[in-house]
């Protein structure tokens, strides 16, 4: 099963920026809004407070100007400056600073400005030269109440103002003029009320920039503010709002002119105290939001976490699956798995195989398939009775053999399929072909028969002789006849006991023994003379090279070959004839051969003829003898020598046998080296 | 009339002590070397007993014995098998073709004769 290959962690992080994303704006918003809130509210109470602090300035300011000029339009006040009457003047002036708050000093000028009369009372004051003095040159310039900028007093150092208004008799002439020294006590009052009760440091400036009152600090020296963009755009007569830098510290400031006078004022809060709220706020935000986002975060990583997990869980699982099925399917078994109710868990690639080729139904019944197949194997009834009882006993366990009439064989391996600690899931077939092992298996169980056979065949007739002579006691002619025929028997049972266990030897092994360079050609003189030279019947033809025809081997063991084929050249050729023996040179090879003129083998036999136990007439073995062993003796020694051995013949045509052997032995042609054929003919 | 016996081996040994253990002057002692011979013989001769080697080159023994047991003629005609394959399985094959007796190789001369001379006998 695959699935579809999503990046989760892109997913997640598309998620996440989606989600966080309107959660930042949202913070960003509240606190931006909340900020600006705040700000409006800020602005209008400090500029409430400039403008309440502008009208009360001004309405004091107006009442001492309108004091001043009553006092100084008072024709007694007049009539004494004329008359120079001191003590009268001095009532006036002293009247005055008595009257308002706030006046710290009067004076009465001549119309040059020279002091003529002060109160409180300075013996050095009067006949002093005033003109310079802005208020009065102010008075005069306009001729009317003027209110001056401020100045420090002789007497105290603290800044002052003056209100000076002119002394007119009824005529309109002047008589001088009247100055009200105005320490602003009561604005400094004002400031510090204004101040405590608005949370606002309020202060007031004179048309110069010179702080007349700032909230809760007395003011000791003429200190013009001038520089402040605040002051200064109070006194070009605009009112507003803005935040400075002051003395290092932020602050939002609210400024106003008083009108009338041009003068400044202005009401201003640290920022940071002004916008708490906003802070208050923001830290609340930041307090819910952060960790809503880190919640956010950690849920999202986790998410991702997860999924990546079940990912790569999901591909070890299909890995797994692919590997499972990958091996299944590389067995040569047909494997099929059903479930109790015979549908089909699964089938391997074998198994889909087999059905198809034996045109079995493509059904998903693993069950039906497995009965249907009695229709195709060789013995139905076996099968079916079999497959019966694996499908009816669900615990059932064990294997089915059969063959198929195309000669192949088979083994069925069924067992339930259970998951440990569960009942049975179903059940597993696992079809293997066992043709080879059965051919295997019957060659093996032929060869113990033919073994079995040829062993107790001499050994029934010495048994049985024995036995005759022992219960019967014979006439001596008989007993000799006896005893002729075991004698005979015995020497045939122990050749055939000699060439069995030499050939058992012999089979895929090396030649490791009595290896030795040695003449063929002397060899094949000797044994053929031997052999067929005593004979009467056969005539014996040698031909040789002229040089000696070195090899290398176990010289025994070739003489045992060259034996074993002249021994056949003349048995098999009953009639007598010619036995023409040839050694010769051959690609390297030494090559041997030995041409009867006998019976000769027929097509149908010659694949037998190195077998095992084979002869080639052996309807009578009085007439031919022999152990069967000889061919397939032969053929063992001349392979284990790196050699070939064959035939040609024809039925009624004679036989030519022949072997070769190498004549030196090369590093390629290492003794016993070639691969022997292991499947024994029988 | 002596009682015929043909034998059927293609070991000459075991014919020749076949033919010792029964003795000629007791039996008319028919020999075979195959299986074809051996029923063609059964056919010419009517032997009243026959003896089959089970092993033999071409038609085996058990071959010859079906063939007798499905002529008409000849199914009842004892046979008594010998035979170098001993097993069980071998024994029941013998009996299930329809042999009389089993005498696995090598045999006692006078086992085979008791049971040559019960088999001739019971006909």
């Amino acid at each position: 099963m695959r699935h579809v290959s999503v990046p989760a962690t892109r997913v997640v992080a598309l998620f996440a920026l989606l989600c966080i994303l309107p959660l930042v704006l949202l913070t960003y918003l509240s606190t931006r809004l909340a900020a600006e809130a705040v700000r409006e509210r800020v602005e209008s109470e400090l500029a409430s407070t400039a403008a309440v602090t502008s009208s009360v300035v001004d309405r004091e300011l107006s009442a001492l100007e309108n004091l001043v000029e009553s006092y100084a339009a008072r024709p007694s006040l007049a009539s004494a400056a004329e008359a120079d009457q001191k003590r009268v003047i001095a009532r006036h002036l002293f009247e005055l600073r008595a009257s308002g708050a706030g006046i710290e000093a009067v004076i009465l000028t001549s119309p040059e400005g020279i002091v003529r009369s002060t109160v409180p009372a300075t013996p050095e004051l009067p006949g002093t030269d005033l003109s310079y003095r802005d208020w009065y040159r102010g008075v005069t310039a306009s001729g009317r109440t003027y209110l001056s900028d401020a100045f420090t007093a002789t007497a105290g150092g603290r800044p002052i103002v003056a209100s000076a208004a002119p002394v007119r008799d009824a005529r309109g002439r002047t008589m001088g003029y009247l100055a009200a020294g105005y320490e602003a006590a009561y604005l400094r009052e004002l400031t510090t009320e204004l101040s405590r009760t608005h949370s606002a440091e309020v202060r007031i400036t004179d048309r110069s920039g010179v702080v007349l009152a700032n909230a809760g600090q007395p003011v000791a020296q003429i200190v013009s503010r001038h520089g402040n963009p605040a002051i200064r755009a109070a006194l070009r007569g605009n009112s507003g709002f803005i935040e400075l830098d002051e003395e290092g510290k932020r602050h939002v400031t609210a400024y106003a002119p008083v009108a009338d006078f041009r003068w400044a004022v202005s009401a201003s809060r640290p920022a940071d105290s002004a916008y708490a709220a906003v802070g208050r706020l923001r830290n609340i935000v930041y307090l819910l939001g952060i960790p809503l986002v880190l919640v956010l975060l950690a849920g999202l990583t986790l998410l991702t976490g997860a999924l990546s997990a079940r990912r790569r869980a999901e591909r070890a699982a299909e890995e797994q699956a692919t590997i499972a099925r990958t091996l299944i399917d590389s067995t040569p078994d047909a494997v099929a798995m059903m479930k109790s109710d015979g549908e089909a868990l699964f089938m391997n690639a074998g198994w889909r195989e087999v059905v198809r080729q034996y045109g079995m139904p493509e059904t998903a019944r693993i069950a039906e398939v497995m009965e249907s197949a009695a229709a195709v194997v060789s013995d139905p009834e076996v099968y079916r009775k079999n497959v019966r009882a694996f499908l009816d006993d669900p615990e059932r366990k064990g294997t089915l053999e059969f063959d198929t009439p195309d000669g192949r064989s088979w083994r069925v391996f069924s067992a339930p399929v259970r998951p440990p600690g569960t009942p049975p899931l179903g059940r597993i077939f696992s079809l293997s072909e066992t043709t080879h092992e059965r051919q295997v298996e019957r060659a093996k169980e032929g060869m113990v028969a033919t073994v079995s056979h040829e062993l107790r065949t001499p050994l029934a007739s010495i048994v049985g002789f024995v036995e005759l002579l022992a219960e019967r006691d014979p006439e001596p002619p008989v007993r000799k006849r006896y005893l002729e025929t075991v004698s005979r028997e015995a020497k045939r049972l122990t050749e055939l006991i000699n060439d069995f266990l030499d050939i058992q030897g012999l089979e895929g092994q090396q030649l490791r023994h009595n290896l030795a360079e040695f003449d063929l050609g002397e060899l094949v003189q000797r044994e053929s003379e031997r052999v067929v030279a005593g004979t009467e019947t056969h005539r014996l033809e040698i031909e040789l090279t002229a040089e000696p025809l070195l090899a290398v081997g176990d010289s025994d063991r070739i003489a045992q070959v060259l034996v074993n084929l002249l021994t056949n050249a003349v048995k098999y050729s009953p009639a007598g004839g010619t036995v023409t023996v040839r050694a010769e040179r051959s690609d390297g090879n030494a090559r041997i051969s030995v041409t009867d003129e006998g019976l000769g083998i027929a097509e149908e036999h010659k694949h037998l003829v190195f077998g095992k136990f084979f002869r080639v007439d052996s309807s009578d073995t009085r007439l031919i003898g022999g152990t069967g062993l000889g061919l397939a003796l032969a053929r063992e020694i001349v392979r284990a020598h790196g050699g070939r051995i064959g035939f040609e013949s024809g039925l009624g045509e004679g036989s030519t046998f022949w072997f070769e052997i190498p004549l030196e032995l090369g590093a390629d042609r290492a003794l016993g080296q070639q691969p022997l054929d292991r499947v024994q003919q029988v | 009339m002596r009682p015929k016996i043909l034998i059927c081996d293609n070991e000459a040994p075991l014919r020749d002590l076949v033919r010792a253990t029964l003795g000629d002057e007791l039996y008319d002692i028919v020999e075979a070397r195959s299986g074809t011979e051996a029923l063609d013989l059964a056919v010419r001769e009517g032997p009243d007993l026959i003896l089959l080697d089970v092993m033999m080159p071409g038609k085996s023994g058990l071959d010859v014995l079906r063939e007798l047991r499905s002529d008409d003629a000849l199914r009842r005609t004892p046979v008594i098998m010998l035979t170098a394959r001993a097993y069980a399985s071998d024994r029941a094959a013998a009996e299930q073709a329809g042999a009389n007796r089993f005498l696995p190789k090598p045999f006692s001369p006078l086992e085979l004769l008791a049971a040559v001379e019960q088999l001739v006998a019971a006909r």
